[in-house]
């Protein structure tokens, strides 16, 4: 029996499943990739980092769970590496245990030195790109505190492309649209003039903002994002690096609608 | 999670649009080459669970279909591993014995005859393996077509219940359900706990109904559903497990559904 | 001169019933420097006396860390350790990615030690030069395995291998039975009054030649190396081993007749056979109460 022929009730959401050929039939491919939803957001400070996901996960239009996080500690120097990661579950999870593992192996390796965040960075590069060609599709976003006690923040595309300059900002994921002009205006201060003496209007100028102010930005981008996309929503994950007080996480509600 | 298994793991058209298959290959029935799964072929619809208090309660009926055609009524689709887990399996018929009966038992037997390890396999130890198992076989596009949920608990004797399907993704929750319970169960049971905090002040008889009362639901609109279901309460004392027969039936409703086959207005 | 022709390979028995490439590679094992290892109700040390080749050289590492919950003490040929200890860590690694479970301490002894036991029966393959100690913390609590090349494995209240260890354990031997009720700093204590008799005469331990490692129920493993050994040190008091300071102060110590080490400076001679002594990691408790833990042909 085929089933190629298929057809869902048509009230149902449709499926592709492939046509039947004249001769033999046309096979369709398992597709091994799904979206989980969700969105993930990084803010680096002068010496600390804010890594921030929704805990909600999503398969179409159910809720998977409304408790899952994306923001995970991997360890490294002074503990202080963490990673956040959108798109599609399994890959993401796989990503970070392999993660995890890396700068596990890498302090083993290195008379139990630990993984800098500029070498976690590279080898997030090196783990995606390894699967150039059956991709984890997964966006990553990497922060953590490097040697002299400065925050670093890196952004990945599910290959691996990534700047080592490091941003200052990064977002991804199913709001990621509504939330990267955000940060753009908040963070970078794009579209924002200050008037000179002269009258003139200036590019206000950018500098390292304040932890708590960083804080606010972050839970209103999510407020946000949660009001405008059906699969951000149900609690805000947020995890705070700083180079002298090291990790914290807290987990702010959001609407579950 | 869709009511159909079919369409488990296809890319839906109203997120990815209708998928081209032009560019694959017309494959001659019988050409010998080693074909990996690219649909299920008998299938079993929904399993529930719910944490409650001191243990998980899952459920699911005994029903594999062959497209539409209900073709074994008597299927167990829970599978107890060890004394204090129970794992619940949607979707492929055949894959679900390969888990149950080969990988799950090989499983057990490896454990017990190895040197004691003063920690026994717990549901969170299944789950890590199957999930493993799971996304190693996506990964190598060979997948097992299921959706399994775990049920039992932690070293803390607290309750434990997740969930993975074929592809690998995994969550967990106070209250899970796989293919159409997703849809029809799932917001009742989620009634009774909306959260973590909701089900440690669940009683088992609570529980209970609940569970019963949406594979209730689900034998009524789920038309790959039969009206007799196995039920299992995992506690750290081990597990309890029983056939349920859906009795005093009554289709009245049936008479005022409008917009199907004949009744079109 | 004599020529023993059944140390050839180490798949070949000896008329005694001996297989001496195994005995050669536990007499390896004293070539190293000493390491101890004890267990308490709630903790499992290491302690380890590091060597340098020469005064400019670099200390050889005695204690690693495997995975959070254990890991090992060595003597005998580093490298040889180096291989089973990443293999360890491959195996702890792996169940905690498979399961989500740490590794029994049990059950990582058991694969290296059925990894030592194919050696000594495949012609070309050379047995491990290597001892082990390895502490951990499982579910079962604290435990003390000692890891030998011919792939017996054992586990103990208190332990020491590598050269002069003879000394200290004498000393677990007469104090093992505190052990299992002290704190964690006194376990350490213990462990370092035990390995400062194993000392040599000019030697006494310093923040530079001694490793300690600690693991406790609900503890993870500490690695104390270089300027954090000193605090402990500090505590001890006292770094030379108990026969020098019966022999600077004779009157002020404690008797502690010490009987002289079986140590020998064994060139792989087969006259330097293990016969009549108690071999490396020797009984120091009643887990092993005939004694025979060396007799490989058991």
């Amino acid at each position: 029996m085929s089933f190629s022929s298929f057809q869902a009730p048509s009230n149902a959401p449709a499926y592709s499943f492939a046509k039947e050929a004249n001769s033999g039939f046309r096979e369709h491919r398992f597709n091994p990739y799904t979206d989980n939803g969700g969105s993930i957001l990084g803010i680096a400070g002068d010496d600390f980092v804010v890594l921030a996901g929704d805990t909600r996960s999503t398969s179409g239009y159910n809720i998977n769970s409304r408790t899952q996080k994306k923001v995970f500690s991997i360890g490294g120097y002074k503990n202080s590496l963490v990673i956040a990661t959108v798109g599609f579950g399994a890959d993401a999870r796989d990503l970070v245990e392999k993660m995890k593992r890396a700068v596990e192996d890498y302090k083993f390796a290195h008379n139990l030195r630990d993984m800098s965040v500029s070498a976690a960075a590279q080898q997030l590069h090196t783990l995606l790109y390894g699967n150039r060609f059956f991709p984890k599709y997964a966006y990553c976003v990497l922060g953590g505190i490097d040697s002299n006690g400065k925050a670093r923040l890196y952004s990945y595309d599910p290959i691996g492309s990534y700047s080592k300059e490091g941003e200052s900002r990064a977002a991804a994921g199913a709001a990621s649209s509504l939330i990267v002009p955000f940060l753009d205006n908040q963070v970078e201060f794009k579209n924002q003039h200050t008037r000179e003496a002269n009258g003139e209007f200036v590019e206000k100028a950018v500098h390292p903002l304040p932890l708590d102010h960083v804080v606010k930005l972050v839970k209103d981008a999510f407020t946000s994002a949660t009001e405008r996309h059906i699969e951000v929503g149900d609690g805000l994950q947020l995890v705070i690096v700083t180079a002298q007080d090291g990790l914290s996480e807290q987990i702010v509600p959001l609407k579950q609608d | 999670m869709n009511h159909f298994p079919e369409g488990w793991g296809r890319p839906r058209d109203d997120v990815y649009g209708a998928y081209d298959g032009s560019h694959l290959k017309t494959v001659q029935p019988g050409a010998g080459f080693n074909q990996h799964t690219q649909s299920p072929i008998v299938t079993g619809t929904s399993v529930i669970a719910v944490k409650y208090k001191d243990g998980v309660v899952i459920a699911a009926d005994t029903l594999a279909s062959y497209g539409s055609l209900a073709r074994f009524r008597d299927v167990e689709r829970l599978k107890v591993v060890g004394e204090k887990t129970v794992v619940g399996a949607g979707g492929d018929m055949s894959d679900m014995q390969y888990i149950f009966d080969d990988v799950l038992e090989r499983l057990m037997i490896k454990e017990s005859y190895s040197p004691e390890s003063h920690s026994p396999l717990l549901a969170p130890h299944v789950y890590t393996y199957l999930s493993r198992l799971l996304y190693a076989r996506r990964s190598r596009l060979n997948p097992l077509w299921n959706a399994l949920l775990v049920a039992g608990h932690d070293e803390h004797d607290k309750p434990f219940l997740a969930s993975v399907d074929l592809l690998g993704t995994t969550f967990d929750g106070p209250a899970l359900a796989t293919g159409f319970g997703a849809h029809l169960a799932l917001p009742l049971l989620r009634k009774l706990v909306p959260n973590e905090e909701a089900s440690q002040n669940v009683t088992k008889e609570q529980a209970t109904e609940a569970v019963k009362a949406a594979m209730k639901v689900l034998f009524y609109r789920d038309a790959r559903s039969i009206d007799e279901y196995s039920i299992a309460w995992v506690t750290p004392q081990g597990v309890e497990q029983s056939r349920e027969k859906l009795e005093n039936q009554s289709w009245k409703f049936a008479e005022r559904i409008r917009g199907y086959g004949t009744q079109t207005n | 001169m004599f020529r023993n022709s059944y140390d050839n390979d180490s798949v070949t028995f000896s008329p005694q019933g001996r297989i001496f490439q195994v005995e050669y590679a536990l007499e390896a094992i004293k070539q190293g420097s000493a390491a101890v290892g004890l267990v308490s109700k709630t903790h499992a040390v290491l302690v380890a006396l590091k060597r340098n080749a020469e005064e400019l050289g670099s200390y050889q590492k005695k204690i690693i860390g495997i995975d959070s919950h254990f890991g090992i003490a060595l003597a005998g040929l580093a490298p040889d350790a180096r291989v089973l200890s990443n293999f360890m860590r491959q195996q702890a690694m792996s169940s905690r990615l498979l399961y989500n479970r740490p590794i029994a301490i049990k059950r990582v002894v058991d694969s290296i030690a059925e990894k030592a036991q194919v050696n000594t029966q495949h012609y070309g393959r050379r047995p491990y030069g290597v001892g082990l100690l390895v502490a951990g913390v499982d579910k079962a609590g604290p435990h003390l395995w000692e890891f030998q090349p011919s792939g017996m494995v054992l586990e103990y209240k208190g332990a020491a291998i590598g050269a002069r260890s003879q000394s200290a354990r004498t000393y677990l031997e007469r104090n093992f039975e505190e052990f299992e009720n002290v704190d964690k700093d006194e376990l350490i204590k213990h462990g370092l009054q035990a390995l400062r008799d194993s000392l040599a005469q000019d030697k006494e331990l310093t923040s530079a030649n001694t490793s300690i490692a600690v693991v406790g129920v609900g503890e993870d493993f500490v690695l104390y190396d270089g300027d954090s050994v000193q605090v402990w040190l500090d505590k001890l008091g006292e770094t030379r081993s108990s026969r020098r300071r019966a022999e600077e102060e004779p009157a002020t110590t404690e008797a502690t007749t010490t009987e002289t080490t079986t140590e020998t400076t064994t060139e792989g001679a087969a006259g330097s056979s293990t016969e009549g002594q108690t071999g490396p990691g020797g009984p120091a408790g009643p887990l092993d109460p005939a004694g025979e833990n060396m007799d490989t042909t058991e």
